[in-house]
């Protein structure tokens, strides 16, 4: 075993052995005694009744009546106990069976099936409608062979479209045309990848099982900021976890000091990260040249395949590939080839976005403030969802604090892990990523802060679990997944779409002409799904405050002087129960503004309603009111 | 060659052919994505990482997933950016890159 005992830490040097049932330090031999197997079945059963249960209570769930706790809001009690048997059987196995390393992964697989599959079996239908976007881009790519790296509309994608490239090349192959159903799996999917990969992230960290499981459960039910879906981010940061992993144990070297020039500061920062990395264990050494090529390649590909999918997720992976380097725990090579690729692609290749936003990012630098939901505004229960957010990020936060320093106690330094913690913070002064920097941030620190919480509990090898360890971790555990219901699950009624209302968008999407202009309520529907370039959208929600005051003062009118022009060759107002949801809980159009339009359209004979379900309303104008001068203003 | 070797090497070959006959054999509906998608989802990565021969087979996994991916993604960004978009071409260059890896596996470690 490369582990802790391989290095010269006299803290381990003085440590007690102990068994692998007390201290989860390794995985037993596997045994087929019948004793061993007898103890599989209670470690399973909790497992096993969870599904039973999780899989009685789907279906029964009426998404249509959510209100503004999203789903929480419509799930039965009894859809908690699957979290509540599957964290209790969790960490029962991983404090009393730790030598069965498959045991915990099936809990965590069952936990992803419990909290990602839920949504997507019971909506039915592709969550976000940022992936409805995406699929647009995928579909643009299809017809056109393409992308138009100049156009204002979806333009970031255009610039960086390498996940919609790869998506459009495996739809094309496999004979897929509409991807809205496969990509309903996607969060599903991709948590599957994170629970895979993170596992090899945190064995350069610790060699104790429970640790490394623990970190996998808070990562999984701590993700709650959604970027999970079909996308290209959600990938990208598969990508991240994998080059992290790649570096750390296959690629990572031993800093010498010995073998530095005689550079004082380097020497200096050679002898602090060999202080640092006190009690790490020993990455894995490749055996050949050869294979250490086809590491280096895979780093290299996936440095690449992310420079061109994403924007942010490459930034991260230069702080991170820096640090690494500062620390001496990586050659400097991958930092500056991450460096060169990016500034190339940023300036060269998506030089036509980067000229417009720009200007735009160097005005909002520095602005915190637009990520986070002013609560005094709100209805009560997105305060509430808005509080739980706050509420888990702060917990995983001050349990990382904690479990950091009962490592630092044990004699571990972690300074790597600390350090990739930090790695995205430089982002907060660079960019504000139209609002959303400071969730994105806690994105990229999370598998560390998960590690660091994780490590509250099971600090190092030597600490047994003692006979309340199983109880409190599980209560966390079942705290933190019905927490994330809350936190991912709490906007579902402004994410989540009716198929009906899908059904009323696609008809929209695939009748009118090139050239239409779309007026809708907000940007919270299935839109841009398809024929992407054929329409100009206008948000009422993202109107001016003078401009939204106009509106609700006379909507029709308003309204049908937006649409009587003669730069479109269509133009269709799009109210939907999603964009109500989301207008009437953000507080967007105080006083029922949005019905208000609603009703104004339906009474108003300058208005037709040529498409309508129980969700979804779409307008024109009508034509024959309209030749006849019914209303000049 | 040992064993383990051997059988990567044919999972690799029957998966390869399995994605060659779902898009050259003229297979359409429900039976291609089945015939093609494992090859897509992992076997060009998996080619590849057969040479390194100390990765647990979950760290095997995870990158032959992200390696193929990653190709996917670099394969169709270049045929795109490059006014070459063609699906096809693509899968024919994955083929290729597939048969280097298998060379790869092949001669690693003899």
């Amino acid at each position: 075993m490369g582990g802790l005992e391989n290095r010269s830490d006299p803290v381990l040097l003085l440590s007690r052995p102990v068994g692998p049932l007390q201290n989860g330090f390794q995985p037993a031999r596997a045994s087929a005694s019948p004793l061993a197997q007898a103890r599989v079945l209670p470690a399973l059963l909790p497992l096993l009744c969870a599904l039973a249960v999780w899989i009685a209570c789907l279906r029964r769930i009426d998404p249509s009546a959510m209100n503004d706790l999203g789903l929480a809001s419509v799930l039965p009690y009894r859809a908690w106990l699957p979290h509540l048997l599957l964290s209790a059987g969790f960490f029962f196995v991983i404090c009393r069976q730790p030598g069965r390393v498959w045991l915990p992964c099936l809990y965590l697989i069952a936990l992803v099936l419990v909290l990602h599959a839920t949504p997507a079996i019971e909506y039915g239908t592709l969550r976000y409608p940022w992936a409805w976007k995406h699929l647009g881009i995928v579909d643009y790519i299809q017809r056109h062979g393409s992308v138009d790296r100049a156009t204002p509309i979806l333009s970031a994608y255009h610039n960086w479209p390498g996940f919609f490239a790869a998506a459009a090349f495996i739809a094309d192959l496999v004979g897929v045309r509409d991807l809205a159903g496969p990509a309903l799996w996607a969060p599903v999917v991709l948590n599957l990848l994170y629970l895979a990969a993170l596992p090899m992230l945190y064995r350069s960290f610790t060699d104790d099982h429970r640790a490394i499981f623990s970190a996998t459960w808070i990562f999984l039910s701590g993700n709650w900021i959604g970027q999970d879906y079909f996308s290209p981010q959600g990938v990208s940061f598969f990508f991240y976890l994998v080059l992290l992993a790649l570096c750390l144990r296959f690629l990572a070297r031993q800093p010498s000091p010995a073998a530095t020039d005689n550079w004082r500061v380097s020497q200096a920062m050679a002898t602090l990260a060999q202080w640092l990395e006190r009690g790490l264990p020993t990455p894995s050494a490749l055996p050949n040249g050869a294979s250490r090529v086809v590491v280096t390649a895979t780093a290299l590909l996936l440095i690449l395949a992310m420079t061109v999918s994403h924007q942010l997720t490459p930034l991260v992976t230069i702080s991170a590939l820096g640090i690494l380097a500062a620390f001496q725990r990586l050659a400097v090579g991958l930092f500056l080839f991450a460096g060169v690729t990016v500034a190339f692609w940023v300036l060269y290749v998506a030089a036509p976005f980067v000229a417009v936003v720009l200007p735009v990012e160097l005005r909002a630098m520095g602005e915190l403030s637009a990520s986070l939901v002013d609560i005094s505004v709100v209805s009560p229960g997105q305060a509430f969802i808005s509080l739980i957010c706050r509420l888990l990020t702060l917990g995983i936060a001050i349990a990382a604090i904690g479990g950091g320093i009962r490592r630092l106690a044990c004699g571990y330094r972690d300074g790597v892990a600390a350090a990739l913690a930090a790695a995205p913070l430089p982002l907060l002064v660079v960019t504000s990523y139209g609002g959303e920097i400071m969730f994105r941030v806690y994105l990229f620190a999370l598998p560390f802060l998960a590690f660091f919480a994780a490590a509250l509990f099971f600090p190092s090898p030597r600490h047994g679990s003692s006979v309340g360890t199983p109880a409190v971790t599980a209560l966390i555990g079942f705290a933190l997944a019905v927490a994330f219901v809350f936190a991912n699950n709490g906007k579902d009624r402004q994410y989540a779409f009716a198929s009906e209302d899908v059904a009323a968008a696609q008809w929209l999407y695939e009748n009118a002409p090139q050239g239409t202009l779309l007026v809708e309520g907000a940007s919270l529907y299935p839109s841009q799904f398809r024929n992407v370039e054929y329409f100009t959208h206008v948000s009422l929600a993202d109107e001016p405050p003078e401009s939204r005051a106009e509106l609700l003062a006379r909507p029709a009118r308003v309204l049908a002087r937006w649409l009587d022009s003669s730069d479109y060759h269509a133009a269709f107002i799009i109210l939907t129960r999603n964009q109500q949801a989301y207008v009437d809980a953000m507080g967007i159009m105080p006083g029922g503004g949005f019905e208000k339009i609603k009703q104004a359209l339906l009474a108003s004979p300058r208005f037709r309603l040529v498409h309508a379900t129980s969700g979804t309303m779409i307008f024109t104008l009508n034509q024959a009111v309209r030749g006849m001068g019914e209303w000049i203003d | 060659m040992d064993r383990l070797k051997a059988s990567k090497i044919l999972l690799v070959g029957v998966l390869t052919i399995a994605a060659v006959f779902a898009v050259y054999g003229g297979i359409e509906g429900p039976a291609r994505a089945p015939l093609a998608l494992p090859f897509l989802l992992a076997i060009p990565g998996f080619a590849w990482l057969s040479c390194p021969g100390n990765l647990k087979a979950t760290d095997v996994a995870v990158l032959s997933i992200a390696l193929t991916f990653a190709m996917e993604i670099a394969i169709g960004t270049l045929l795109l950016l490059c006014g070459l978009w063609s699906p096809q071409a693509g899968f024919e260059i994955l083929l290729g890159m597939t048969a280097a890896g298998l060379v790869c596996t092949w001669t690693c470690n003899r």
